[in-house]
């Protein structure tokens, strides 16, 4: 699984860093920091609720 | 059994319930009907990046053009629907050169969203003797094209609306060097759901990007004037020079293809919490109103993300029967580089409370209170405390509608 994210496309919700904290921070100004762009498949369920939870879609989960 | 389900709208509500339809398990055939000609995009970005010219069309798309094809999806682009027959179980559709066409449906999902409104007035203000002046509205990305491009260094610009896309509009038409001005009828500019709580906020960062804002002034007409460009007309008799006008007076559903069906009451298209309008007809997005069931009313989805959350829960619900809990409201917005975060029911506070930052400051975050409890949160360029106490809001929530859930099935 590889994990994505758009900066340009965050607005800083933090939900990503609510629901995957191992896996995503946020900036100064809020915005996505990846923290982890290859975890294991044992963290395939949190990235993908951090994705479809992102209110801008800025998130992308590939298997 | 369900074998075909058609999308009607190929927006963030239709895309979101065909790709929740495929995650969830069907493997029917799926029909996404599209009116315009674009991929689906993120609306959010029209009044925001797109206006500024920062972003080119395709880094709106919502989704990479791949991932569309690997839904396996019959999406049809360009196809407006026209008509709904229930007895027949079709839709009928209607594209400029391919004619009309009719699609049989085992279930059928609403998702046409909403248009922008037309100002009252500007039905008459073609004037005696010259043609009517463009009126620019914003809701589609060709209009958002079309007004980017009106966005030049120096013009006058005058922003009709005073809601949170009029003030978005200023913003990037400030920033792209435009003399902007922000009129409407309301005594104070908005914030959505918050209401008129931020004016002051809202009309402090204006003026320190010098937009005028007239607030409280009707505006009649608009006339070509006796120069250049155009004349606002206020009904006290004033006038504005404009060299370009953009209407942001809000939107309304997208439902009047649903004249004849059967499925309007009042001109409204209602759904219950999980989205179901009647035997085999569902609503998602901005062209439905969802009964809340914290208040027993109905409610307009109004953005990206409850039309996200809306078009999941009917696609689960389609194809594994999963009930989904009510999706909480979140929006937010950028004005003159003012990040604005909003969470939960702002609309039902009776108090709001400073919970981080400073009230005379840019950075501040504010808490919306319904009784004792909070029921809303306001960000204002505070991101990191923003979530901490969304957090918190989120638990509640969930406690609170795992409840209500509940009573609802037993």
């Amino acid at each position: 699984m590889t994990i994505e994210v758009t900066r340009s496309t965050c607005v800083g919700a933090g939900q990503c860093v609510l629901v995957a904290e191992d896996l995503f921070d946020q900036d100064d100004e809020g915005l996505v920091v990846l923290i982890e762009e290859d975890p294991g498949e044992d963290r395939v369920d949190s990235a993908r609720r951090a994705a479809s939870l992102c209110p801008a879609r800025a998130i992308q989960v590939r298997e | 059994m369900t074998e075909r389900i058609v999308v009607v709208g190929a927006s963030t509500a239709g895309l979101a319930t065909v790709e929740s339809l495929r995650e969830a398990g069907f493997g029917g055939e799926v029909v996404l009907l599209g009116a315009e000609h674009w991929d689906p995009y993120r609306r959010p970005a029209l009044s925001k990046q797109i206006l500024l010219g920062t972003w080119e069309p395709d880094q709106a798309r919502l989704v990479e053009a791949s991932a569309l094809r690997a839904l396996a999806v019959d999406f049809r682009l360009g196809h407006r629907a026209a008509r709904i027959d229930r007895r027949s179980r079709t839709v009928q559709t209607d594209h400029e050169a391919l004619g009309t066409d009719t699609i049989g449906y085992d279930a059928v999902v609403i998702a046409t969203g909403a248009s922008a409104r037309q100002p009252s007035w500007a039905s008459y203000s073609a004037g005696v003797d010259r043609p009517a002046p463009a009126i620019h509205l914003l809701r589609t990305l060709d209009d958002a094209l079309r007004v980017a491009g009106q966005l030049v260094r120096g013009r006058r610009v005058t922003v009709l609306g005073t809601g949170v896309l009029g003030s978005e509009i200023a913003s990037a038409a400030t920033a792209r060097g435009a003399r902007v001005s922000l009129v409407g009828r309301s005594a104070g500019l908005s914030l959505g759901a918050a209401g008129l709580r931020f004016s002051d906020r809202l009309r402090a960062l204006h003026a320190a990007h010098g937009v005028e804002v007239r607030t409280g002034g009707e505006v009649v007409a608009v006339r070509s004037s006796d120069g250049p460009g155009y004349d606002v007309l206020f009904a006290d008799g004033t006038r504005l020079g404009s060299d370009v006008v953009i209407a942001a007076a809000g939107a309304e559903p997208a439902v009047a293809w649903l004249a004849d069906s059967g499925l309007l009451t009042d001109g409204n298209l209602l759904a219950d919490s999980h989205g179901r309008v009647a035997d085999r007809v569902f609503a998602v997005g901005d062209a439905s109103s969802w009964l809340d069931p914290a208040t027993g009313t109905h409610r307009a989805c109004g953005h990206q993300l409850t039309a996200m959350e809306q078009g999941r829960s009917v696609g689960r619900l389609l194809a594994a029967g999963h009930l989904s809990p009510y999706p909480i409201p979140f929006f937010w917005s950028e004005i003159h580089g003012a990040r604005v975060q909003a969470s939960g029911r702002l609309d039902i506070a009776d108090s709001v409370e400073l919970l981080a930052g400073d009230h005379d400051s840019d950075q501040a975050l504010f808490g919306f209170r319904a009784g004792d409890r909070t029921c809303g949160l306001v960000a204002w360029n505070l991101p990191k405390p923003f979530r901490t106490h969304q957090a918190a809001l989120l638990a509640q929530q969930s406690a609170a509608g795992s409840a209500a859930h509940l009573l609802e099935t037993s």
